[in-house]
C-alpha cells in the first residue's frame, strides 16, 4: 500500500512546480538572522527529553505569530502538530522536528550562545531542526495563496528516550493520531550530520539507521572463597563463555547477508579478587534491519545463555527491552526528490551516505506513511565544527539552517507540486 | 641433621613431662580470663596496619607478666616480647597475627559483638592473640625452671594490604624480629571451624598454598556499539583471555601439581552501546610450589599476549600484594611435636589433615627457620558453630582457648625440653 503511494508521487514528479528554486532560496536567504537567532534560543534553553515546556510554547507561540490556526499542543506531552491548508487542494505532506535536549554539559564550550541550563545542551542539533522547521513554517505560509496541499509541521518530543514511561517520543504521537485528520501521504525530516560539510544534502534510500534494542543479561552462579572455586559456580567464567558464545550468533546462525551487531558494552562482577563471583552483569545493544532478524536473535541470545550456562550450572536473567524500529527512507521518495534537490544546490552538494547504524524514532513515523529523512551538513572543517553528535563541543555551522529551509521547502514543494 | 636427631629423640621420650601438670593447672585457673581476653579483642577488632589499640593492650599484658623485652612498633603495631628462662637452652618462637577484616557482623547475635562497624575477628585473630598471651602468662610462672628464651611474635596485617610494599610477616623478619636472639624454631595456631573443639590438626608438609594478587587490564578501542568494526572490543578480549587462562591449569600444569587461578571481579565499559575501551580484572592465584607460581607468570602473560593480539588489543598485568609463599611444615618438626599434643589432648584429639588452598605469611618465617602451624579447633557442631573463616557468622566455641594455651604451652616447653636434653647429652 505505501509503495503504491510513493509510485504514485513518483509518476508525478515530472509535473513543474510551481514556485521557483530561485524563489526558494531568495526567501531562504533573507531570513538567515533569523534563523541563527531562532536555533540559539533554543540553544540557551535546552529541555530534557519529555521536559521541553519552554521548547513547545515558544514553537506554539511562533506558529501562531504566523498565522497558523490549527495548532494541536500537549501532543505526546509536548508535541505539537500544527496544519498549513494552502489556498489551492492538493495532497498532504508532513514535516517532522525532534525538540529534546541532552543530558551533556557544555559549561566549558566557548560560545556566547552556550547552553543556560548546566549539564543540559542540544548536542543532537535539534535545536537547528526546530529553527529550519519554522523557517519552513514562515516561509510557507508566506506563500499560502499559491499552495496546492496542506503541510503538516509535527514537532515531536523526546526523542532521545525516556527511561521511566512506558512510550513516548514519535511513538506515542502515531498513537495519539499525529498522522490522522488530515492524514500525510509523506513524511520528511532532517538529521544534522558533522560528517558532511554545510551546504550538502545526504541521502541513503532503504534502510537508515537499524532498529537498536538494549540487553541487560545477568549471570548467576554461586559465591565462594576464590581458592576453592569448585565449592562455587564461578559467574565471571561463565559470563566469559557466554560473550564468546554470543559472537558465534553472528557468524554461525543469521545470514551473512542480513546485517546484525550484538555488543556488550558493559560487564561488571564480584566484590573481592579471592571470593568467585556469585553474579556477572552484561549491558549491551542490538542492531537489526529486519524484522526476522530480531525476532531471531532475540531467540538465540535465549538459547545461547540458556546452554552456556546450563553447562557449568549457572543460571540467567535476560532483559531484552526492544527500542526503535529500523529506519526505512523510502526509496522511490528519495529517487524522486533527487532531481529537484540538484537543481537547487547543485549536483555536487547532493551526496550519497552509507546507512548510519545509530537509531531514530522516526522509524515509528515511517511504519504508518512513506519517510524518509535526509542528513544536513553541519561541519565546517575550515572552522574546526566537526564535533560528533552527543559531545560535549557539538557545534554547528549555522549557514546550514539556511541550506535546510531551502531544502525542506524545495521537498515539499515537489511533492505538492506533483498532485497538481 | 642435629635438629632430625633431637626430633628422634624427642620420639623416644614421649613419656609425661615434669612441666604437665603445671600447665594443666595453671590454664584451668585462666579460662575464664581468656574468655573475658578474646571477647574484649573481638569487640575492638582492628583491620590490618591499623592494630593500635590491639597492640597497646598486648604490650601491656607483655609488661605486667614481666617480660624482660617488650618491643612494640614492629612492621607497624607488631610486638614481640623475649622471656628469658632461669636456666639455659634453646630459643623457641610463638606467632600470633591480631589483624581484623573488613566483615560487617552488626546482624550477628552475640554479647561480644564487635563495636566497630564493618569490621570483625572473622578469621580467629582474636583468638590466637588471646592463646598467644595464655602462654605468656604460663611461661611467666614458669620462668624460674624454663630451660631457654621464648620469644612470642604478634604479628600485624596478615589479611594483606595492598597498599605497601611490605606488610605482616614478611616485614617483621625484614625489621629483624627473627634476630638478637635468633629463634632455632617457630610455631603457630590457626583456628579451625573444620576441626572440633578440643582437638587440633596438623599436616606434615603442605598446609596452605601459596598467593598472588594479579590485575589485569585488556585494553581495546572504544567505537559505537553498532559499528564494532571501528573499535577493538575489550569486553570480548576480557572474555576470550578468561577463557584461555582456565587452560594454564587444565592444558600447562602438571595435573599433580595443585593450582587455582581464580578472577573474582571484572568491570569494563561505561554504556550499553559502546564498545568497552577497557575491562579490568582482578584475580588470585593459589600454588605449592615456588616453579609453579613461577610458571603461572610466564604463561599468563603469554596467554594474555596471544589472546588481545590475535583482535588488534593490548593488556598490561601486575601481579601485586598480598604475595605470600605456600605454607610448608618440615615433616621432621612436626613429627617430633606429635608426642607431646597427644600426651596432653589425647591421642585421639591429635588429628592429620592434608593441605588446603588458603594463604598465610606464616611462610614467610618459615622461610627463615622451620616452623610449623597447626590448627586449633574451634567447631562445635551440637552449638551450631560451623561457619566458615571470612565469613559474617564466623564464631568459635571459647572452649578452644584453654586447650590452645595447653597444646601451645606444651609445644614450647617440650621443645625446649628436648633441646635441653640433647644438650646435657
Amino acid at each position: 500500500m505505501r509503495r503504491v503511494w510513493a509510485l504514485a508521487l513518483l509518476a508525478g514528479w515530472s509535473a513543474p512546480a510551481q514556485i521557483l528554486p530561485e524563489e526558494i532560496s531568495r526567501r531562504a536567504e533573507a531570513m538567515a538572522a533569523k534563523l541563527s537567532e531562532c536555533r540559539r534560543d533554543f540553544h540557551m534553553h535546552p529541555e530534557l527529553s519529555n521536559h521541553e515546556e519552554r521548547t513547545a510554547r515558544v514553537i506554539a507561540e511562533r506558529l501562531r505569530a504566523l498565522g497558523f490556526t490549527d495548532i494541536r499542543t500537549g501532543v505526546a506531552r509536548h508535541g505539537i502538530v500544527a496544519t498549513l491548508v494552502g489556498a489551492k487542494p492538493g495532497p498532504v505532506v508532513a514535516w517532522r522536528t525532534d525538540m529534546d535536549a541532552l543530558p551533556i554539559d557544555e559549561s566549558t564550550f566557548p560560545v556566547d550562545y552556550r547552553s543556560k541550563t548546566p549539564g543540559v545542551k542540544h548536542a543532537c542539533g535539534h535545536d537547528a531542526h526546530m529553527a529550519v522547521a519554522l523557517g519552513l513554517a514562515e516561509l510557507l505560509a508566506g506563500m499560502q495563496s499559491q499552495l496546492g496541499g496542506t503541510v503538516q509541521f509535527v514537532f515531536q518530543p523526546a526523542e532521545e528516550g525516556a527511561k521511566d514511561a512506558p512510550e513516548w517520543g514519535a511513538k506515542l504521537m502515531v498513537k495519539e493520531g499525529a498522522l490522522d485528520n488530515p492524514r500525510p501521504q509523506a513524511i520528511f525530516a532532517f538529521h544534522v550530520n558533522p560528517m558532511i560539510e554545510a551546504g550538502q544534502i545526504g541521502y541513503s534510500p532503504g534502510p537508515g539507521s537499524a532498529a537498536s534494542d538494549t540487553i541487560r543479561i545477568r549471570i548467576l552462579g554461586k559465591r565462594a572463597h576464590g581458592a576453592y572455586p569448585f565449592q562455587g559456580i564461578d559467574a565471571v567464567a561463565v559470563a566469559s563463555q557466554c560473550i564468546s558464545a554470543i559472537q558465534a550468533i553472528h557468524s554461525r546462525r543469521i545470514p551473512t547477508q542480513s546485517p546484525s551487531v550484538i555488543t556488550i558494552g558493559t560487564i561488571q562482577g564480584g566484590d573481592r579478587r579471592n571470593i568467585i563471583a556469585e553474579s556477572v552483569e552484561l549491558g549491551g545493544t542490538v542492531r537489526t534491519f529486519e524484522a526476522g532478524t530480531r525476532d531471531t536473535i532475540e531467540r538465540m541470545l535465549g538459547e545461547t545463555l540458556e546452554g552456556c550456562t546450563a553447562a557449568q550450572g549457572a543460571k540467567f536473567e535476560l532483559n531484552y527491552r526492544r527500542g526503535y524500529p529500523a529506519m526505512n527512507n523510502n526509496a522511490a521518495l528519495v529517487e524522486a526528490a533527487l532531481p529537484a534537490l540538484r537543481k537547487l544546490l547543485g549536483e555536487s552538494k547532493v551526496v550519497a551516505l552509507k546507512p548510519p547504524m545509530s537509531a531514530e524514532d522516526f522509524s515509528y513515523f515511517q511504519e504508518q506513511i512513506p519517510g524518509v529523512m535526509f542528513s544536513l551538513g553541519v561541519r565546517n572543517e575550515a572552522r574546526g565544527i566537526t564535533a560528533g553528535v552527543h559531545t560535549a563541543n557539538f557545534d554547528l555551522d549555522e549557514s546550514a539552517l539556511v541550506t535546510g529551509v531551502k531544502v525542506a521547502a524545495t521537498l515539499v514543494l515537489d511533492v505538492l507540486g506533483r498532485k497538481q | 641433621m642435629k635438629l632430625l636427631l633431637c626430633a628422634l629423640a624427642g620420639v623416644s621420650l614421649g613419656l609425661a613431662q615434669s612441666h604437665d601438670a603445671f600447665v594443666a593447672k595453671s590454664v584451668a585457673a585462666m579460662e575464664a580470663r581468656l574468655v573475658e581476653t578474646r571477647r574484649d579483642f573481638h569487640r575492638h577488632p582492628e583491620l590490618s596496619n591499623q592494630e593500635k589499640r590491639t597492640g597497646e593492650v598486648i604490650a601491656m599484658r607483655l609488661r605486667e607478666l614481666g617480660f624482660e623485652e617488650v618491643r612494640t612498633g614492629v612492621a607497624g603495631h607488631g610486638v614481640v616480647g623475649v622471656l628469658k628462662g632461669a636456666k639455659p637452652g634453646a630459643v623457641v618462637a610463638w606467632r600470633a597475627d591480631i589483624d581484623a577484616l573488613p566483615i560487617d557482623e552488626s546482624d550477628f547475635a552475640v554479647p561480644y559483638k564487635s563495636t566497630v562497624k564493618g569490621v570483625k575477628h572473622a578469621c580467629g585473630h582474636d583468638a590466637h592473640i588471646t592463646v598467644g598471651l595464655g602462654l605468656a602468662e604460663v611461661l611467666a610462672l614458669r620462668k624460674a625452671e624454663l630451660k631457654g628464651t621464648v620469644k612470642l611474635i604478634f604479628q600485624p596485617a596478615e589479611e594483606g594490604v595492598s597498599d605497601v610494599a611490605d606488610a605482616g610477616a614478611r616485614l617483621m623478619v625484614k625489621e629483624g624480629v627473627l634476630e638478637n636472639p635468633r629463634p632455632a624454631a617457630i610455631f603457630a595456631f590457626h583456628a579451625s571451624p573444620a576441626v572440633e573443639v578440643g582437638k587440633v590438626a596438623y599436616a606434615a608438609g603442605p598446609l596452605l598454598a601459596s598467593v598472588d594478587s594479579v590485575d589485569i587490564v585488556i585494553k581495546g578501542k572504544r567505537a559505537h556499539g553498532a559499528f564494532p568494526e571501528d573499535g577493538v572490543d575489550a569486553v570480548v578480549l576480557a572474555a576470550q583471555c578468561i577463557n584461555m587462562l582456565q587452560t594454564i591449569h587444565s592444558r600447562r600444569i602438571n595435573t599433580v601439581e595443585p593450582s587455582v587461578l581464580s578472577i573474582g571481579v571484572i568491570k569494563g565499559g561505561d554504556r550499553h552501546n559502546v564498545t568497552a575501551g577497557e575491562v579490568r580484572m582482578e584475580g588470585t592465584l593459589r600454588t605449592f610450589s615456588e616453579s609453579v607460581r613461577e610458571a603461572y607468570r610466564t604463561y599468563v602473560k603469554q596467554t594474555l599476549t596471544g589472546c588481545t593480539a590475535m583482535s588488534g588489543g593490548t593488556f598490561s598485568v601486575e601481579w601485586k600484594e598480598p604475595s605470600y609463599p605456600a605454607t610448608i611444615n618440615p615433616e621432621a618438626l612436626v613429627k617430633v611435636s606429635l608426642p607431646g599434643l597427644e600426651r596432653i589432648l589425647g591421642k585421639e584429639n591429635v588429628m592429620s589433615t592434608g593441605p588446603q588452598m588458603g594463604a598465610e605469611d606464616f611462610s614467610y618465617f618459615q622461610r627463615e627457620i622451620p616452623g610449623v602451624m597447626f590448627w586449633l579447633g574451634v567447631r562445635n557442631e551440637a552449638r551450631g558453630i560451623t561457619s566458615g573463616l571470612h565469613t559474617a557468622d564466623f564464631d568459635i566455641d571459647e572452649a578452644a582457648l584453654g586447650v590452645g594455651v595447653k597444646a601451645a604451652a606444651n609445644l614450647v616447653l617440650d621443645y625446649l625440653e628436648r633441646h635441653a636434653t640433647s644438650v646435657s647429652q
